[in-house]
């Protein structure tokens, strides 16, 4: 028994030589210009996934293919290939390189080097969205995007982020990219109840994130299909290197403010609008002027100066603590973190704190299987407050007449006597609590049964489940009379199968291709389980088990849908110069009607590297350059899951159960929107890239734009879902990263500008929203339509508008509705300039949208003269009093709606430029560090949303309420939408 | 090298194979909460579900759950009730300055058409219901409905009917067509007549007196249908006609006053109504931006306390009338409205039933129609009847004239989306009294503003469609 083991055992080490036998192993060190070890840079053996990163002096070893090729690349350094042919040591000096155009590049189901790449893509790394305060990823790269524009909407801690790749390129179904996490696509659309979304991106820790691609033009999106026409995010999370184990610890503690506030009368100036409110409106005795606002709760000498406004915020707190572990052999390579953010709103009530951990594991099992494991799992709690429109949301407080107190004289409880509900009582008793357990999960195996060719397999689930929980004390306005309370738990499996077969075949020096096929499956499964309760006993009864009615809202339900897909990519390269690239995918999903369900997608791209010929090899100006055009086929295929078929619906009528139609129509021709772009690119480094960049210009036309067409409702149905109308997207967008200074003094600066113009081009009748905002043929998706709005008649103070002929009326009605603004702006960039010296490091990043208009919907509230109770916004005094008065503001009038209608009298500039961030940090010098046995570490200090300058009179010009529930088309309207956090840190990173 | 390389192969197209062949599967998703329309009518039971949708359609927020009750009495708010809340497409409609965009007009007119089909859709599936009974009753229930919707449709989107005239002025467009695919739902529609329109509702309630039985718990009877269309006949200024089926529902239904008018609203389905809209905790128009007693109520934390009882309306109340008293005009005692002011007792419960029609209206039909026939003691019994349950002072026949009994509606139906369209039958302005410097004026009740406007969504999507004048 024993010999027949270690005779096996012999066999096996045989076996193990042989394979050995074929292989080499290479040794070396990676330095820099000046001569000292690099570490953590990766060496990798060229089309392959097998590499290591160097240690701490620059020292690696790799074991690789005989005639491999080494791929040496770092960050901020020039990527080297050295072919090893007979080398068993190979040492590389890189020299530095901040114009990251050599880096390899993430792609869909791959990567290539950037100067290869064909298509047009924006890769951010680690640094941009690590310590950043905020809640998930897509905020910490704005202003770092050509071509994308990323929109917090508003400043409640967790909500929706509204992202555009190259425009909207639907008006119906979703704008949002597809997000694509270590290669599984995840649940990126808010799956709870609320009318207001949460960010199911929040659940993703950013400190875990080694790169973020955004796949823009159809060459590196089409592999994705019928998903692909608003762009591909692919976010690839940190992994292990071969080498001395780094230990990683992160602090940061801060606190935070809002970034602008509004200001709105004080008692002395309410008295004084309002009684002069009231006179023009006849009432003029002092006693009836009394009595008709103390009908409304309001006492006019009340001596009360509340400032209601202010008591929606507060300064807010940051914090995070991070931990990460990674390293490992020839064999095993791992990456642990463990992370715990916690911040406290900038308004009442709202907090978010995450807790997350993960482990990523590479193994190989031999030298040609290798497989690996990405597991993570996350807590998220979300203490949320209610959405814009609701009496109960803080901001709304800014309604309250200041001659209310907020503390009740006679009881010193707070003041529930108010003109609308104080809802401090609520933010103080109402629980409402959002809670997340999710998990990014992927394993594989990748098999190289032969040199060149990597057959990989993998499956990724990416679960979550959202806990949702609301009691409503009895007393507060959510809880009525006897205490409300609501749960719902939301579970969505979705699951992910890719499996592909890549080879690369290299025909001579000249000629290499690349070919890549593969198939994918995806299922995504929602459910979800509400209770809802009224009749608590008391406050200490929390849970519906406790309540004596179960409501409306107790209900549950189940979504699915699923897509099988094809798919296959070729790339070409002719001596590195002339490339030539194409893709192919033909998707299914259960979501298209039974007359369509499979669709094909494709695109081709060329590429001629100039700096290659002849002419330009030795140029010293010209270092690189790099002409490339794409045209290719995208779908987009987010619409509701159902909409092809003709449904019916229960609907209970008391307790009996009934049926009715829905409202949308069947249509079984329903398909995807395609996308055709054009795309040409030209990427370029001057003076050893000390100037680098690229330039794109692009025209992307959507077709068969998923509609819902409205119908005649006297026909009994609201709409139908059809492939009707176009729409175009066509844009520029430049970026530019030069290094100022190159020296001990080093000053680099990255600017980005995109210019996107978007026009609907057909569409079967125009589409209104009750915000103004629109969507006609021949204008920019989202204009807003309404009456135009001409100032005040200085002749009796009466709100004019302009007629068809151009004059003015004070008859309303009589002024046509027209475009009276466009929320999309004319461009949108950033700049980050980046300074460091010895140890110390500065950058500075500026935001800025210009040339968009903002529709601030409650102005029919709290920006109209003094028409109705509400508190006015401070701009209300300059309104019309007398005769030959010139003014915007018309004449204070109770009740007699006088510019009290909808129309561009609250349609104002957007324009912002912002300061977003701006960190300041110090390095201690290595030798420092190793006395207190440290690799590294460095201390800093910064500041989020630091000054914003606009001229927009609201809150905060970054603003898209989210309160009605409304379709996308919905852009830059602001409705009681609370501001951004501005924050300030300090932190500090410890590396072991 | 060799074998591992087309084993792989082998392998790897065996998986494809695999993927392909099961794919058409793993597509087929059905919804878990739906059904699909070319089989939802399929059967007895599923026509019978669908009536029931029928009715909970009725009893949606835009329809008799809040603003079909709501909108009539806002609309002619003058010197009756005061609108205290915030939402502007109702503060428009008091104070009379609503436009064509007005969601009002918008989702009500879209609500009432949706249930409309529903009624076209069970009449279309009637071939399937095989007891005959309920063959006869469905199909009597869908025509009531339908006729319902097109009378409040009728009253509220175009001008007074007037009686002898030829009612040429349009009404709403007429649909009775099931609209079942997108080829049936883009046909264009025009607006008919009203007399076009009120032919119809007759003809269909007509159809539904014949049809319907005499029992059917909760839902519409013969007696209903006929109850309605005296309300129809009388909105007409038919008098005779209306007397003859109020006549016959207060002699045959069955139906009794109940012991208090409270009782009506706080009780399910009394001995005296003859319909109502069936609600209860679980499912009901809304409780915090729809529903009758999210806007009329306010009772601490209950209710948005936005429709307060003016004074001057409260004072008509003799001083032994129920009406009067708290039971039915109560001082809320909302948290964000003044004390002392009153509001409605009728709308007090989110779960609360919505009697749409009752026994006291036919009583008050047949006395107006006596009355305006001369038959004065009659219409005195009548009107008695109704005060005397209330036990407000009975009226001597000198008390008794036409405005002593239209005043009599008014009391006893006030706040069930009654007052404008009384007010325009009799032609009766809307007096607006003086407040401040401004003198007292009267609206005229003919005005343009009265009528709500064709929703212009609705004209976007079909330009033929005319607009009301004014809009």
């Amino acid at each position: 028994m024993k010999q027949k083991f270690l005779l096996s055992l012999v066999w096996c080490l045989l076996l193990v030589t042989t394979a050995w036998a074929q292989t080499r192993t290479v040794t070396g060190r990676v330095t820099d210009a000046d001569g000292s070890g690099l570490p953590g840079v990766t060496v990798l053996e060229r089309g392959t996934t097998n590499g290591v990163s160097t240690s701490a002096d620059g020292a690696f070893s790799l074991t690789v293919q005989p005639n491999a090729t080494l791929v040496i690349s770092s960050i901020g350094y020039n990527t080297q290939t050295i072919p090893v042919g007979d080398q068993s040591v190979i040492n590389a000096r890189l020299g530095t390189n901040e114009t990251v155009l050599n880096e390899a590049v993430v792609v869909g189901y791959g990567s290539q080097a950037k100067s290869e790449v064909t298509g047009s893509v924006t890769q951010l790394s680690s640094k941009d969205v690590e310590n950043v305060p905020v809640v998930s990823f897509e905020q910490a790269i704005q202003g770092r995007t050509p071509g994308v524009t990323i929109n917090q909407t508003s400043g409640k801690l967790g909500a929706g982020v509204q992202i555009r790749v190259r425009g909207a390129s639907s008006v119906t179904a979703s704008n949002q990219p597809l997000y694509v996490i270590d290669g599984i696509p995840v649940t990126s659309q808010d799956v709870g109840t609320d009318v207001e979304p949460l960010n199911p991106l929040a659940d993703l820790n950013p400190n875990d994130i080694e790169s973020i691609t955004i796949l823009k033009d159809a060459a590196s999106a089409a592999i994705y299909g019928s998903r692909a026409s608003n762009g591909v995010v692919l976010v690839t999370t940190k992994s292990g290197r071969q080498g001395q184990t780094k230990v990683n610890v992160g602090y940061y503690v801060g606190t935070s403010e809002t970034t602008r506030r509004q200001k709105f009368l004080n008692a002395a100036q309410y008295n004084e609008l309002f009684r002069e409110s009231a006179a023009n409106a006849g009432i003029t005795d002092p006693d009836e002027v009394d009595a008709l606002f103390l009908d409304f709760g309001i006492d006019l000498n009340s001596g009360v100066d509340q400032n209601w406004s202010e008591e929606a915020f507060r300064t807010g707190k940051v914090s995070q603590y991070d931990a990460n572990v990674s390293g490992g052999d020839a064999k095993t390579r791992f990456y642990l973190s463990t992370t715990y953010n916690d911040q406290t709103g900038i308004i009442i009530g709202n907090r978010f704190r995450r807790g997350s951990a993960r482990i990523n594991l590479d193994h190989s099992i031999t030298e040609k299987v290798k497989v690996g494991l990405n597991l993570s799992l996350t807590r998220s709690v979300n203490d949320r407050i209610p959405n814009d429109n609701a009496f109960t949301n803080p901001v709304q407080l800014n309604a309250l007449p200041p001659l209310q107190p907020k503390i009740d004289p006679e009881t010193g409880e707070l003041n529930q006597l108010t003109l609308y509900t104080n809802n401090l009582v609520d933010i103080e008793r109402v629980t409402n609590r959002a809670g997340t357990y999710r998990s990014f999960s992927n394993a594989y195996l990748s098999f190289n049964p032969i040199k060149n060719l990597t057959i990989r397999t993998e499956a990724g689930a990416d679960f979550l489940n959202l806990n949702e929980d609301i009691y409503a004390p009895a007393g507060t306005s959510s809880g009525g009379n006897t205490g409300e309370g609501f749960s719902n738990q939301t579970q969505v499996m979705n699951y992910t199968t890719n499996n592909t077969a890549n080879y690369l075949l290299t025909l001579n020096e000249a000629n290499t291709i690349e070919a890549l096929a593969g198939f994918s499956f995806q299922r995504s499964d929602l459910k979800q389980t509400s209770a809802e309760g009224r009749g608590f006993p008391n406050a200490e009864f929390t849970r519906i088990a406790s309540a004596a009615i179960k409501t409306g809202g107790s209900s549950s339900s189940r979504d699915e849908f699923s897509f099988v897909s094809f798919f296959g990519r070729v790339n070409y390269a002719y001596q590195g110069k002339y490339l030539l690239s194409g893709s192919v995918r033909r998707d299914g999903s259960s979501r298209f009607g039974a007359n369509n369900k499979y669709g094909t997608f494709g695109a081709g791209s060329v590429g001629w590297v100039i700096s290659e010929e002849g002419f330009l090899q030795d140029n010293s100006i010209v270092n690189f350059l790099k002409l490339r055009a794409s045209y290719g086929l995208t779908g987009n295929a987010e619409i509701g899951n159902f909409l092809s078929r003709g449904l019916f619906t229960a609907l209970p009528y008391a307790d009996q159960a009934g049926i009715r139609p829905s409202t949308v129509v069947g249509n079984p021709d329903l398909s995807w929107e395609s996308t055709a772009q054009t795309d040409i690119g030209l990427e370029f480094g001057f003076l050893d890239n000390r100037i680098s960049g690229e330039i794109d210009v692009y025209q992307k036309n959507t077709d068969d734009l998923l509609l819902g067409r409205q119908l005649l409702y006297v026909n009994g149905y609201n709409t139908v879902t059809e492939n009707v109308g176009k729409l175009e997207n066509r844009g520029l967008e430049i970026s530019l990263n030069t290094r100022n200074f190159d020296k001990d003094f080093k000053w680099s600066t990255n600017f980005n500008i995109s210019f996107n113009r978007n026009e609907i081009t057909e569409l079967t009748s125009p589409i209104q929203s009750g915000q103004l905002a629109s969507v006609r043929e021949g204008q920019p998706i989202g204009v807003f339509w309404g009456r135009k709005y001409a100032g005040v008649d200085p002749a009796n103070g009466n709100a004019l508008y302009y007629a068809e002929d151009g004059s003015t009326t004070d008859e309303i009605t009589d002024s046509p509705l027209q475009v009276v603004g466009n929320p999309n702006p004319d461009y949108t960039g950033g700049i980050t300039n980046t300074f460091s010296y010895k140890g110390f490091d500065l950058s500075v990043l500026g935001q800025f949208v210009y040339g968009n208009d903002i529709y601030n919907s409650a102005g029919v509230y709290q920006a109209v003269n003094g028409d109705f109770f509400d508190n006015q916004t401070i701009e209300q005094l300059d309104r019309w009093q007398k005769p030959g008065d010139r003014t915007n503001v018309p004449r204070a009038e109770l009740f007699s709606g006088n510019g009290a209608q909808a129309s561009s009298r609250w349609v104002t500039k957007g324009s912002f430029l912002r300061v977003k961030n701006v960190t300041f940090g110090y390095t201690l010098p290595a030798s420092v560090a190793k006395l207190g046995f440290l690799q590294t570490a460095r201390l800093y200090v910064q500041a989020q949303n630091l000054a914003t300058i606009t001229n927009y009179d609201g809150y905060d010009p970054e603003v898209n309420t989210a309160a009605f529930g409304q379709g996308n088309y919905v852009l830059g309207v602001d409705f009681y939408t609370p501001p951004l956090a501005k924050t300030f840190l300090v932190g500090i990173n410890l590396g072991f | 090298m060799k074998t591992i390389f087309s084993r792989s192969v082998a392998l790897l197209a065996l998986g494809l194979s695999l993927g392909l062949s099961s794919c058409d599967d793993k597509l087929d998703i059905n919804p878990s909460q739906s059904i699909d329309a070319t089989t939802a009518l399929g059967n007895q039971a599923n026509v019978g579900s669908a009536v029931v949708g029928m009715y909970a359609q009725l009893g949606g927020p835009t329809l008799y759950g809040t603003d079909l009750i709501l909108v009539p009495e806002l609309m002619a708010a003058d010197n009756y009730i005061q609108f205290q809340g915030s939402f502007t497409q109702y503060r428009a409609l008091v104070n009379r300055t609503t436009n064509a965009s007005t969601s009002t007009a918008e989702t009500t007119w879209r609500d009432a058409y949706e249930a409309i089909n529903t009624a076209n859709l069970v009449i279309d599936a009637l071939p399937v219901v095989t007891t005959p009974a309920l063959k006869s009753q469905y199909e009597g229930e869908a025509r009531f409905v339908r006729a319902m919707l097109y009378f409040e449709l009728v009253r509220l989107y175009g001008k007074q009917y007037e009686p002898g005239g030829a009612n040429a002025q349009l009404g709403v467009p007429i649909t009775l067509v099931p609209v079942k695919s997108l080829e049936q739902a883009t046909v264009p529609q025009q607006r008919a007549t009203v007399a076009q329109v009120y032919t119809q509702v007759i003809n269909d309630l007509t159809s539904a007196i014949a049809l319907l039985p005499e029992e059917n718990p909760a839902r519409a009877t013969t007696f209903t249908a006929k109850a309605l269309l005296a309300r129809v006949y009388l909105q007409q200024s038919n008098f005779a006609q209306a007397r003859i089926l109020a006549d016959d529902v207060i002699r045959n239904s069955g139906k009794a006053l109940s012991p208090t008018l409270s009782s009506v609203f706080t009780g399910r389905n009394t001995s005296e109504t003859l319909l109502e809209i069936q609600q209860n905790d679980q499912n009901n128009a809304g409780t915090s931006n729809n529903g009758l007693a999210t806007f009329f109520s306010s009772i601490g934390q209950q209710g948005r306390g936005d429709v307060r009882v003016l004074p001057a309306f409260a004072n008509l109340y003799g001083a032994n009338d129920a009406r009067g008293t708290a039971s039915l005009l109560y001082e809320g005692t909302g948290t964000n409205r003044a004390a002392g002011q009153l509001r409605t007792g009728k709308w007090i419960a989110f779960g609360q039933n919505i009697p749409l029609i009752r026994l006291a209206e036919m009583y008050l039909i047949r006395a107006e129609a006596d009355f305006r026939a001369g038959n004065i003691p009659s219409a005195l019994v009548d009107i008695n009847r109704v005060r005397t349950r209330s036990t407000a002072t009975p009226l001597t026949a000198p008390q008794l004239s036409l405005a002593t009994i239209l005043r009599e509606r008014q009391l006893e139906l006030a706040f069930e989306g009654f007052r404008l369209h009384d007010l325009k039958r009799t032609r009766t302005n809307i007096f607006v009294p003086a407040s401040g410097n401004n003198p007292a004026r009267e609206v005229d009740i003919n005005s343009d503003i009265l009528v709500l406007p064709i929703p212009l969504r609705e004209i976007n999507v079909e330009p033929g469609l005319i607009q009301n004048p004014g809009y």
